[in-house]
């Protein structure tokens, strides 16, 4: 049985194709200005990579921000259990999941079965998500990917950046640039500052072993390693952090499809 | 140079955006300037505005027994100040300019305060200093967003009383929700209206936090525009009014706390 799970963040369009024992096509692009093309292309594309056709699909469930825009989705389930779910596929032992996305940052404590006991969001500020990192990126001028790295090795010790508030931090980080301090020093600063934000997301659910962190800053080795140390924790991230709530969601494909085959 | 009516005191304000600097004698105000921040030193704007108000006194800056520092930049004013806090220079200012006054709010380009005051004394206080959302730096986005300034962003919005959400609390999030909203062929006026609509309810829970109390004095740089002042008035449902200088509100404050 094939299934298919398609996750629209605010800032990239995830989807994989699954059969019954692992992922066999998974694809990421950016959404762009209109999530449901961008679903339609990165669907295009997964099938593609498995040879399959649409209609091979038994069940296609949607989720993300974008997730009612999916016309060919059967059903959409929110992130956080998508996320909780696939997280619950690849590492079981999970009962802490760290979701940090484009433009949100969840923390959700999961029990044995995937399912979402509590969780604590923050969607209203974007300190702590991907938007910061990439206007640090953009006023700084170091490459995204480079960000993380970069601030896991100050020249003289991190620099205090006084506000975690992206538009405050901007100034902040710009008046440290003119003051003539190491650009390492700098973002070591601003990454302990949303680090700490991240935290008090993780602490409202309160942290329990075994942690897994998903999304595109789980890529970001300067936040993954400060929230390990922070927490006291090691984080198990699969290969492709990106692409764990477009997994949770073909899991949810499957229990659809089982049902409607009963 | 002590006279019978009080001595000659300056209270330099050093905010986000702007230096702004007054002169008592007693309780009367003398003179004052207000310069842009920008890229200079500091010390050096506040030296500059000082001589300006100065000369604009009849003075010399020898003349002057004392002056006090406040605003978000003070610790970068390096000269021989004594400083007073924002809250208490805010009380100080509003007993000047509008004693009647029980609630004072004071917006600024990164930061407000919200206040019930009574006789020149803050009685309770609340700050919104952590995020951008409840300051006039939400306004420059917006108007950014919009490729215009903030007096025509200010006469857009008071072009029309209708006006669409502006959901996103975050500056950074307000900014990609208003480009997506001009892109869906919303009337500009409608989205200027409902920024300021958003700003005005966030300042509105601020001063709930400290107690409405009639009569609401506003202060502060971004408190002379007259669509958030609409806004604000509308949700209070009380008369709101601005102090006569408003920008200065604070600046008098710090000079008259050294009297």
């Amino acid at each position: 049985m094939l299934l298919a799970g398609i996750d629209i963040g605010s800032s990239s369009t995830k989807a994989v194709v699954m059969n019954d024992r692992s992922v066999v096509a998974s694809g990421i692009m950016l959404t762009g200005a209109s999530g449901t093309v961008a679903a339609s292309s990165v669907m295009d594309l997964v099938l593609a990579q498995s040879g399959a056709a649409m209609g091979d699909l038994a069940c296609i469930v949607s989720t993300g921000y974008g997730r009612v825009n999916v016309p060919f989705a059967q059903k959409n389930v929110t992130e956080i259990s998508c996320h909780a779910r696939g997280v619950n596929w690849y590492f079981p032992g999970v009962r802490t999941v760290l979701d940090m996305g484009g433009q949100d940052c969840k923390a959700i404590k999961c029990d044995e079965g995937g399912r979402v006991v509590k969780f604590a969001l923050n969607d209203k500020c974007a300190a702590g998500t991907g938007r910061y990192l990439e206007r640090l990126s953009k006023y700084t001028g170091v490459p995204l990917g480079e960000i993380g790295p970069r601030s896991l090795q100050p020249v003289n010790g991190p620099v205090s950046v006084d506000s975690f508030c992206a538009v405050f931090a901007e100034n902040d980080v710009l008046l440290r640039i003119r003051e003539g301090y190491q650009i390492n020093d700098i973002l070591a600063g601003a990454v302990d500052a949303i680090v700490e934000r991240i935290v008090t997301i993780i602490q409202r659910i309160g942290a329990e072993e075994e942690l897994a962190i998903s999304g595109g800053i789980a890529k970001n080795t300067g936040v993954v390693s400060r929230v390990e140390k922070r927490l006291g924790m090691r984080a198990l991230i699969a290969d492709e952090p990106q692409i764990i709530g477009a997994v949770g969601a073909a899991l949810f494909a499957r229990d659809l499809a089982l049902k409607s085959a009963k | 140079m002590v006279t019978d009516d009080g001595l000659l005191t300056a209270g330099i304000d050093a905010g986000a955006s702007r230096i702004k600097v007054a002169l008592f004698k007693g309780r009367r105000l003398l003179g004052h300037a207000v310069l842009e921040g920008g890229a200079e030193n500091i010390t050096e704007i506040s030296k500059r505005a000082l001589a300006d108000t100065c000369r604009i006194a009849g003075i010399t800056l020898e003349d002057i027994c004392k002056i006090a520092v406040t605003g978000m930049a003070y610790k970068y004013v390096h000269l021989e100040v004594e400083h007073i806090n924002e809250s208490t220079c805010l009380a100080r200012g509003i007993d000047f300019f509008m004693p009647e006054a029980r609630t004072a709010i004071d917006v600024g380009a990164q930061k407000s305060l919200a206040m019930k005051c009574k006789g020149g004394v803050p009685l309770k206080i609340r700050y919104s200093e952590k995020c951008a959302s409840g300051s006039g730096r939400f306004l420059d986005v917006v108007a950014a967003t919009m490729a215009m300034d903030k007096a025509e962003l200010s006469r857009l919005g008071l072009s029309t009383q209708d006006f669409v959400e502006v959901q996103s609390t975050c500056t950074i999030f307000a900014e990609s929700e208003i480009i997506t909203l001009i892109h869906s062929d919303a009337k500009p006026a409608e989205i200027a209206r409902g920024a300021y609509r958003a700003l005005a309810r966030r300042l509105y829970g601020l001063l709930l936090q400290v107690g409405l109390e009639d009569v609401v004095c506003v202060a502060g740089g971004v408190s002379a525009d007259a669509c958030l002042l609409d806004e604000l008035t509308k949700l209070a449902g009380c008369e709101i009014k601005t102090a006569r200088q408003s920008d200065i509100v604070m600046a008098c404050g710090a000079a008259l706390a050294v009297q």
